[in-house]
């Protein structure tokens, strides 16, 4: 190899080694303030929970009509079926 | 193997078996047990008790007694004594015939309605009617699956207006929204209140659940139940109490040996806690070679 492509590589390779160090970086800050909010989350359901019984959070979304009742299992792809159950 | 539809009782129906001979002496079974069970032809077993109060009918007694019986399990939710009251509100011929508006409700009558069952007797006493139209289909999908068997039939399917018992094989019958549950194993009845509804000359809508308190089309907060159960008979009944009485019959479920799955007004469906039912065939099963798909269409 002469020179000159020595010195290219060198450049090349010298690009692609800061390059990774600034994502890499980049990712490790962004991994550590995703870690803060999550840190911050959980301290909040905590202190929500200290001197109160454990209870389930609902919303109007996940309220069943019924007490007792639990969402219905969704299906997850179609199946065959010989005949459907319906109302007559 | 062969399959069967017909209407019957007002609605569809679907035999199916392993001996296509027995299919057409089926069919007429289902026919006997309407014209003995129907509210609707004044001929039959159930009309005559209604009209002379007493009756003579095994079949009939067998119905009423069961019945019975699960009036009291449901704490009176599952009531066939509103029978007077549905044709009060304008339920007195077969929903195909209700044409014309009912007249508006009168204050809500109080008819008690005594019934008692001495083996093949029935007896009425008070000024109600029996109705048998929450547990007449269960019965008779019941009958007609354990006639084929007794009759040499080895894989049954049954289904009565969505009333469904198999026997013999694994049936993967479809509820709800996607879900499936084997009728081989266990029966499956689905109610609701938004098919059999009318209007009366008032304008108020009215459906045929009605609330056994009131003697009114119950308010419930869903709109379909689908109850699975050992037969046919205590699915159909229990589908009914589970709209009429939601928060009292759901807990009575798992001792019943029943399970359901409901939708509520919004739309969304939910389970009780335990059920057969399942999205998707067990880890390592196929799904049974379907023999015959159909649409929701009764």
């Amino acid at each position: 190899m002469t020179d000159q492509a020595t010195r290219r590589r060198l450049v090349d390779l010298s690009v692609i080694a800061m390059s990774s160090l600034a994502l890499g970086g980049a990712f490790v800050v962004v991994a550590g303030v995703d870690r803060d909010r999550q840190d911050q989350r959980a301290m909040t359901e905590v202190a929500a929970g200290v001197g109160q019984a454990a209870m389930p959070v609902l919303t109007a979304e996940t309220r069943p009509p019924v007490l007792g009742l639990v969402p219905a299992p969704r299906a997850v792809r179609r199946v065959v079926v010989v005949r459907r159950s319906r109302a007559s | 193997m062969t399959g069967r539809s017909f209407r019957a009782m007002d609605t569809s129906w679907w035999l199916q078996c392993d001996v296509p001979e027995l299919l057409a002496p089926a069919e007429a079974l289902v026919r006997q047990v309407e014209a003995r069970l129907s509210r609707f032809q004044p001929d039959s077993a159930l009309s005559r008790l209604n009209l002379r109060r007493t009756l003579e009918d095994p079949w009939l007694a067998e119905v009423v007694q069961a019945a019975l019986r699960l009036r009291e399990s449901t704490g009176g939710a599952f009531d066939p004594t509103l029978g007077a009251r549905l044709a009060e509100l304008g339920y007195d011929r077969t929903f195909a015939a209700i044409g014309q508006p009912a007249p508006a409700p009168a204050a809500c009558r109080h008819l008690p309605l005594g019934v008692h069952v001495d083996s093949d007797r029935v007896s009425l006493d008070g000024l109600g009617s029996l109705d048998l139209g929450g547990i007449g289909k269960g019965w008779t999908v019941d009958h007609v699956r354990q006639w084929l068997l007794a009759a040499g039939a080895r894989e049954v399917l049954v289904d009565g207006g969505g009333d469904i018992r198999g026997a013999g094989r694994p049936w993967p019958i479809g509820v709800a929204d996607g879900l499936v549950i084997d009728a081989g194993v266990q029966a499956v009845a689905t109610s609701s209140n938004y098919r059999r509804r009318w209007r009366n000359t008032a304008g108020a809508e009215l459906h045929h659940l009605l609330d056994p308190r009131t003697g009114l089309p119950a308010d419930s907060a869903l709109d379909t139940a689908t109850v699975v159960a050992a037969d046919a008979m205590t699915a159909d009944a229990l589908a009914t109490a589970v709209l009429v009485a939601p928060e009292r019959v759901l807990t009575l479920l798992p001792a019943l040996g029943a399970s359901a799955i409901v939708r509520g007004r919004d739309g969304r469906w939910w389970s009780t806690a335990a059920g057969p039912w399942q999205p998707q065939p067990a880890p390592g099963e196929r799904a049974p070679p379907p023999y015959h798909v159909r649409s929701d269409h009764g």
